[in-house]
């Protein structure tokens, strides 16, 4: 298998930049599917907080800013460190590729993490989606909802930071075994994009499921 | 095509600085009584945050112009979706469904 060599430009693509190019294109197509798959939830939350504006500032209020702040942070720098690594194998740095990736696996692990911290307080809570919910201390429609839409939302972006790390080691390990070079570097640019697209989506769910109350 | 101009060292860690600043500025805001202003201010400093993200870190800033239209699409698509909900459930009189 020699699937990211210099060589390998495909017939239907008149030279390798057109064909980094449709890659590139065609990558921006796919996050933004992905954003309009996430627009659902936004959708939602926006018809039930104005209907239940009290009830979702009460149900924010109960949550924990400081790890929601703490995660915020993590994909921050972990979105720095995944372009660092593209700009580092552009430039023919293996290291500081391997060592960039590595540090945004990490960053990754450590989001999920604290989002499992959370969701074992939320459990304890009985602040759980639909008719699992069973808190004692905010109750009606609006409480149950504003649950429901924080795992639905919380937990589609948990598979997508799975989904990026699953991403970011293969790439990794391409990169370890050469077979990623400044060549032909857009494989990585557009894996560390879908991260990068985890990292947006995040900026929005912090603000909405965390500090607007 | 010309040549891709590639992002310096220091324009991704300026944007880095600029993201945190923007991200404290979230966190501050939190702290004060917005009443329904929250959401949109909240909402709006994610959108500046957003588009430097896509400006440097997707490298938005190197590619040819017709990239930019997909990411454009896709927000306005969201943003008439997100903002058509809220005024339809927001306008509704009590009583009348």
């Amino acid at each position: 298998m020699r699937a990211f060599e210099v060589a390998d430009v495909a017939d239907h693509f008149a030279d390798l930049r057109t064909q980094q190019h449709a890659a590139r294109l065609g990558m921006w197509v796919f996050l933004a599917s992905e954003l309009l798959l996430f627009a659902g939830l936004f959708a939602v939350y926006a018809a039930y907080r104005v209907r239940y504006d009290d009830t979702f500032v009460a149900a924010i209020a109960r949550g924990s800013r400081l790890w929601g702040t703490v995660n915020t942070f993590v994909l921050l720098t972990s979105s720095l460190s995944a372009a660092l690594a593209v700009r580092a194998l552009r430039l023919g740095a293996r290291g500081g590729t391997v060592l960039g990736l590595g540090a945004t696996i990490a960053l990754g692990l450590a989001f999920l993490a604290v989002k499992g911290v959370e969701y074992a307080q939320h459990i304890a809570e009985g602040m759980l989606p639909a008719r699992m919910f069973s808190s004692a201390t905010i109750a009606g429609p609006g409480a149950v909802a504003h649950a429901t839409i924080y795992w639905f939302a919380t937990g589609l972006h948990a598979v997508h930071v799975v989904a990026g790390l699953a991403l970011l080691t293969w790439l990794l390990i391409l990169v370890l075994r050469r077979r990623l070079t400044a060549a032909n570097p857009v494989a990585l640019e557009n894996g560390a994009m879908y991260w990068h697209l985890v990292d947006v989506i995040w900026l929005f769910l912090w603000p909405l499921l965390y500090l607007a109350r | 095509m010309s040549g891709p101009r590639h992002i310096s060292l220091a324009a991704y860690l300026w944007t880095f600085a600029a993201l945190v600043a923007l991200a404290g500025l979230s966190l501050a805001l939190s702290f004060v009584e917005l009443g329904p202003w929250s959401v949109p201010i909240a909402l709006m400093i994610a959108v500046v945050k957003m588009i430097l993200v896509a400006l440097v870190f997707m490298h938005l800033l190197e590619q040819p112009g017709a990239n930019r239209l997909v990411p454009l699409a896709a927000i306005a698509l969201l943003v008439l979706l997100v903002g058509l909900m809220a005024v339809d459930v927001g306008t509704r009189v009590p009583g009348r469904g």
